[in-house]
């Protein structure tokens, strides 16, 4: 049996059931937003920045920034990046905020070190479902690394830009955008089953369909009144 | 049809004109007037076949012709309950020889230009009834003495009243319920139909939402 699909049976089909597919959209969408609020534990992200600057000393040409000293620093900001996410250090930050249940797994899962590209500049930021402990964390993390660097590579040369704030929004779960996002792929299901069941249906909707499976021609179209009222 | 006009539109001038077109049809499909019974029947139970009767019979009757009808759904039947005529006795009771004709045929309440046979008692074996040569004598009649005459039968479907009366009758009309009558039951009615050679006129599509009625028209004949 050969089926055509036109594109205004299947806007009918949608229009038909545009009540069913709204509710699936508002049902889906009511739930996203829940699970997001209030099951999903919220995120927030805490971070600091560093530059890795000449060291302090008292050279000639304190203005004169060399463009080799440049390249060097961003080469340095490459193995800072490592540094960071040593062992030592990570011990360290643990010991130092008493970070109970902790282990290097667990705090490299949080922190991430991003250097900014092409530039001297590195930053460090904590998600953590506790917005104070991440900016402990940040913080910290980034004061025991300016210690370390002076230790491993005898300059000091690590300058904190901005200490890590209180972060007061969380920045996962994204409830907005999720609850949308159900919403429009229920929406879409929606659609799909309704189509899907306007082109499977056994019954007939327009004189044209009737006409064309059995090949007897419609003489009459009743409009729909109720029985006996004429 | 659109929205705005339906409002000036009441839905019984609609389904009159429904109803005028489908007259105009089957006038249409009676080739030199050999169109002088027809039987409306449908595929399932309740498609609408007792309205689609009655209001075509007063129809046909209000425009002008002699129109005889017998409900001959003996197991259910509604031409009483749709027209508002009541007579316990009827086409049942003239088959047993009960009764006489002019004690069955009455005049329809609201068009009594329409003459109508009711059911009557309620037997054990319709379909038997039906195919007695009792009853086709009583058509041919029947045929003679009216410009048309309208059988309402039970559904095709399982039971075999519809078709035995197909052959007694120039015509079957198929009443298809919008959105409601299943391809496979159609499909079926139309096997039985043809099994008995019985010559299908057409289909009548019932219930058809008033903004869907728009599309008209007799629809091509492009496969």
């Amino acid at each position: 049996m050969e089926q055509e699909i036109d594109l205004l049976e299947i806007w009918q089909a949608i229009r038909k059931r545009i009540i069913f597919i709204l509710l699936s959209m508002i049902i889906v969408g009511g739930l996203t937003f829940a699970v997001n609020k209030l099951i999903i534990p919220a995120k927030y992200e805490a971070k600091t920045t560093m530059i890795i600057g000449k060291p302090n000393d008292t050279s000639a040409n304190q203005n004169n920034i060399e463009f080799n000293d440049v390249m060097v620093n961003q080469k340095l900001v490459t193995t800072y990046s490592e540094i960071i996410k040593s062992r030592s250090i990570a011990d360290q930050v643990i010991k130092i905020l008493d970070l109970k249940n902790f282990d290097m797994a667990r705090y490299h899962g949080m922190i991430s070190v991003n250097a900014i590209k092409d530039t001297e500049v590195l930053s460090v930021s904590v998600v953590d479902t506790i917005p104070a402990r991440a900016m402990d964390m940040a913080n910290t993390t980034a004061q025991i690394f300016q210690k370390e660097v002076k230790g491993i590579m005898n300059i000091d040369n690590v300058k904190i830009l901005d200490e890590a704030t209180l972060p007061k929004k969380p920045v996962s779960p994204n409830v907005l955008r999720n609850t949308i996002i159900g919403a429009l792929i229920a929406g879409i299901t929606a659609s799909f089953i309704a189509v899907f069941r306007e082109l499977n249906k056994d019954t007939y909707s327009s004189t044209q369909q009737l006409q064309n499976e059995f090949g007897i021609s419609v003489i009459g179209v009743i409009p729909n009144v109720k029985r006996g009222e004429n | 049809m659109n929205k705005k006009l339906k409002n000036y539109y009441s839905n019984t001038s609609m389904l009159g004109e429904a109803i005028r077109t489908l007259r105009t049809n089957l006038s249409f499909s009676s080739i030199d007037g050999n169109m002088k019974a027809i039987l409306i029947t449908s595929a399932e139970p309740a498609d609408g076949k007792s309205t689609v009767s009655v209001n075509l019979a007063r129809s046909m009757a209000e425009n002008g012709s002699k129109v005889l009808l017998i409900d001959c759904d003996l197991r259910n039947p509604s031409i009483a309950k749709v027209s508002g005529n009541t007579n316990p006795r009827g086409i049942t009771n003239y088959l047993v020889r009960e009764s006489r004709l002019e004690d069955i045929i009455m005049h329809d309440k609201k068009i009594p230009s329409l003459e109508l046979i009711l059911s009557g008692t309620k037997p054990p074996n319709p379909a038997e009834l039906l195919s007695t040569n009792r009853m086709k004598d009583f058509i041919e009649v029947a045929k003679r003495n009216y410009d048309m005459v309208i059988l309402d039968t039970p559904p095709v479907g399982i039971l075999t009243d519809a078709a035995v009366l197909s052959r007694i009758v120039d015509g079957v009309v198929m009443v298809v319920s919008h959105e409601k009558t299943k391809k496979s039951s159609i499909n079926d009615a139309i096997k039985n139909l043809k099994n008995v050679g019985a010559n299908i006129v057409g289909m009548v599509f019932n219930r058809v939402p008033v903004a869907k009625n728009n599309k008209y028209g007799y629809g091509n004949d492009g496969k």
